[in-house]
């Protein structure tokens, strides 16, 4: 154990002194490095439920079939539904606000309450409700409030869900690698710019755009499918948190826009570190932009070559039992087993933003624009960084990251049980065990960095 | 599942256990580096030609330590120290004191606001 905490230091002083967040441009403050001993216990825990669990765990597929959901009574589904047309007009009104705020508020971004209102209540604060809650989104969506309801063209087939993983990486590129993207008036034609392609996507294809490339909407439904609260033809439904994934659909690139979250949440750690930052040297202006980009792509890229990787041995290790199954289905087989890795990465390292900034956007609410108004009393709340401890930040951390692990490798083992035939389901779960334990020990690694 | 089946993930189990059990007890938190003097702690930070000079450190203080920070640059700019929200503005050539608690817990960032330049991460245990 000696032995591995030296490496661990060695690789963690590599990633030690950590750059406090610039990302998304509201630099206010970072977490504390996670202290060495939580990682490496919480890295050794995990590596026990793994394999725990791959020694253990259920024979027969359980997660969809045996556990289904509970209709939720009448009363709630009535009420759900008088809530969804105000739901709606307050997508919209909110969404109008903000993009006026942006672009004509006050251009100080300190001031202006545009950024926050987009990267920590809607980027975050949706990506955390959708994965916890329900699919929220669909319900104030001013894009699905817009669209005629029509299929105009069935958009699905031929290219599956690539539009809005395209989209989804052009905002992540936008947040990570862009300079300043809470500049107001770079945001506001940032909003601009998307709101025009969803509207010539609606006009185009009608309601299929919703799904197949309005990027936020693809993602947050994606991620929706793990939460407890389900709406179905009948009315709304509660059900055990993660057993919607197994019925997650896996268009031409879902598996994408899953990757595409996981990755740039990564590289945002990844961005916070002492290397990159030696990496981005004493460039300036468009050179680190470029080198951001490249940064960006590159862990998109090896964080999906890992898990590519994983499932091309899964056929290969079921002894002929898949020879039937190309390994591109294979894949999508087991897409659904990384959302839950991916809702722990982004707890993980914007939990603390949403607690600080935002009380900042409780305080800018009341003044949107900027301009010194004071609408709900509230411009005048000053951020308590005391809400709670870096030692809280900690265990949240180690929490989602390790959370989302055995989430994954539940997930995974109830497919591998339910695909793979004649008794060689263990086997085949090694390799995309090994992947979950890599996306993780990775996870703890940057925390250690900061 | 067969007991030969469980083998091999018992045997890993086994030897992920064993190898955590031989562990030290948790390493404390390096204690910070804190200047026993008391007194306000001092930092200085020097900007040329568009870097800062000796590099970008991060200081660890104590929540509640008096900093007090001295930039000098040879451009005129603006010194913000992000979170903690404190702003100086500096002349070309000159140099600006800015004088704070650090009050709250984490990394904070300090950098020439116009420029982008990270001129200093203050860790606040």
């Amino acid at each position: 154990m000696r032995k591995v905490a030296a490496a661990t230091a060695a690789a963690a002083g590599l990633l030690a002194v950590a750059a406090p967040a610039h990302a998304h441009g509201i630099s206010s403050r970072a977490d504390l490095p996670l202290p060495l001993w939580l990682v490496a216990y919480s890295g050794a825990g995990v590596l026990i439920i793994s394999f725990g669990a791959l020694a253990w765990l259920w024979p027969q597929p359980r997660l969809q079939a045996l556990v289904p959901s509970k209709a939720l009574p009448r009363r709630f589904t009535v009420a759900m539904g008088i809530a969804r047309p105000v739901a709606s007009s307050v997508g919209v009104l909110a969404f109008l606000v903000v993009w006026a705020a942006a672009l004509f508020g006050n251009p100080d971004p300190g001031r202006n309450f545009a950024a926050r209102a987009v990267f920590v209540v809607f980027w975050v604060g949706l990506f955390f409700a959708s994965g916890l809650i329900g699919d929220l989104w669909a319900g104030v969506s001013p894009f699905r409030t817009i669209s005629s309801g029509r299929e105009i063209s069935p958009m699905l087939d031929r290219v599956g869900q690539w539009p809005a993983a395209i989209l989804l990486f052009a905002f992540t590129w936008f947040e990570l690698a862009y300079p300043t993207p809470a500049s107001p008036r770079v945001l506001g034609t940032a909003i601009s710019v998307y709101f025009a392609i969803t509207v010539a996507g609606l006009a185009a294809f009608g309601r299929p755009w919703l799904a197949a490339g309005e990027a936020f909407g693809a993602l947050f439904t994606t991620l929706a499918h793990m939460a407890p609260l389900e709406r179905s033809v009948s009315g709304w439904r509660l059900r055990w948190p993660l057993t919607g994934l197994p019925a997650l659909h896996i268009h031409r690139g879902t598996t994408a826009i899953i990757l595409i979250a996981l990755g740039s949440t990564t590289f945002d750690g990844v961005e916070r570190t002492q290397v990159w930052g030696r990496f981005l040297g004493s460039s300036s202006g468009w050179a680190t932009v470029l080198l951001n980009t490249f940064g960006l792509i590159l862990t998109v890229v090896a964080v999906g070559a890992v898990y590519y990787a994983a499932v091309a041995l899964v056929g290969p290790l079921s002894r002929g039992g898949l020879k039937d199954v190309s390994a591109r289905e294979i894949a999508d087989q087991f897409a659904h087993t990384l959302v839950p890795i991916a809702l722990g990465y982004a707890i993980a390292h914007y939990f603390s933003l949403v607690v600080f900034e935002g009380q900042r956007f409780i305080a800018q609410v009341s003044d949107p624009f900027g301009r010194g108004s004071d609408i709900f009393g509230t411009a005048a709340w000053t951020v308590n960084f005391s809400l709670v401890s870096p030692s809280l930040i900690a265990w949240v951390q180690v929490g989602a990251i390790v959370g989302g692990h055995v989430a994954g490798v539940l997930l995974a083992h109830d497919r591998a049980v339910a695909l793979v035939p004649g008794g060689r389901a263990t086997a085949t779960q090694y390799p995309l065990l090994a992947a979950m334990i890599v996306y993780t020990v990775g996870g703890l690694l940057l925390l250690l960095g900061g | 599942m067969t007991s030969a089946k469980r083998a091999i993930p018992l045997l890993l189990l086994t030897a992920v256990l064993v190898s955590s059990c031989r562990s030290e007890a948790p390493e404390p938190t390096p204690a910070p580096t804190v200047d026993p003097t008391p007194g306000p702690v001092a930092l200085t930070v020097e900007v040329r030609d568009g870097a800062v000079v000796g590099g970008v450190k991060r200081v660890p203080v104590d929540v509640g330590d008096e900093v007090r920070l001295s930039v000098h640059s040879d451009v005129a700019d603006e010194i913000h120290v992000h979170g903690l929200e404190k702003k100086a503005a500096v002349a070309a050539g000159g140099t600006a004191v800015i004088a704070f608690t650090a009050d709250a817990p984490g990394l904070f960032e300090v950098e020439l606001e116009q420029r982008h330049l990270k001129l200093l991460e203050l860790e606040v245990r």
